[in-house]
């Protein structure tokens, strides 16, 4: 058997879902809740469990965005057929200040989206020049005035 | 959600709003809090949201004051 062979056989062939009978995964069923009030009331239970809090400590103290942490778990009750898409985007908001509420809690930091931290730790290679000019040529200004020391050293006139 | 920050500041500033509207204090049978209060409620989505994140904060704040 080629390697070739092998690895075809790991990934899906084109068409492959549709072999099967429709209606089989739990996304293509129609989803448990609808209105928003039973999707928060779904997280609020959901995230305030003993093991979700654990897990999302975890997360966060792993530098997980919160919002990547609420855009998982939105699209994991997708799958599970939980909740339809279109509704699970407009609690994403809430389920975000649910995380943010549990690491607040529980002492732990947090970022809230993967941009706004690039965004905020970014340094403009400009200004990091700059700043490193200023700071050699203050170095270098106070090792003009330190006065010579040792044996050698010539004494003031 | 790429505009989330923006989201956020709206919900906030929505926030904030509400919670800027002073009381009435008058009193009297033409007083503010004896007239009939808003019949339409704010119902549409943001509102909504607004509500249920201020209920969480909330709560936090009250667990907070708790465990200090």
């Amino acid at each position: 058997m080629k390697t070739a062979d092998i690895a075809l056989r790991a990934v899906p062939i084109p068409g492959m879902s549709l072999t099967k009978e429709p209606g089989n995964n739990p996304w293509e069923q129609p989803p448990m809740f609808v209105e928003l009030p039973d999707v928060v009331k779904f997280y609020t239970e959901e995230l305030t469990s003993d093991e979700s809090v654990t897990g999302i400590i975890q997360a966060l103290s792993n530098d997980i965005s919160v919002l990547d942490l609420s855009n998982t778990l939105m699209k994991t009750g997708v799958m599970k057929g939980i909740h339809s898409i279109d509704v699970g985007m407009i609690a994403i908001p809430v389920i975000a200040e649910i995380i943010k509420t549990v690491g607040d809690l529980n002492n732990v930091g947090y970022i809230t989206s993967t941009e706004e931290y690039e965004k905020a730790t970014k340094v403009d290679e400009k200004m990091l020049m700059e700043l490193l000019n200023e700071s050699k040529e203050a170095v270098e200004e106070k090792l003009d005035e330190a006065p010579a020391k040792g044996l050698m050293a010539r004494g003031k006139k | 959600m790429k505009n989330y920050s923006k989201y956020m500041e709206k919900i906030d500033a929505m926030l904030a709003e509400e919670k800027g509207r002073k009381k009435p204090t008058a009193s009297g049978l033409l007083a503010p809090s004896r007239l009939p209060k808003e019949t339409k409620q704010k119902n549409d989505l943001d509102s909504q949201i607004a509500n249920y994140i201020s209920i969480i904060r909330k709560q936090k704040e009250d667990l907070l004051n708790e465990n200090r």
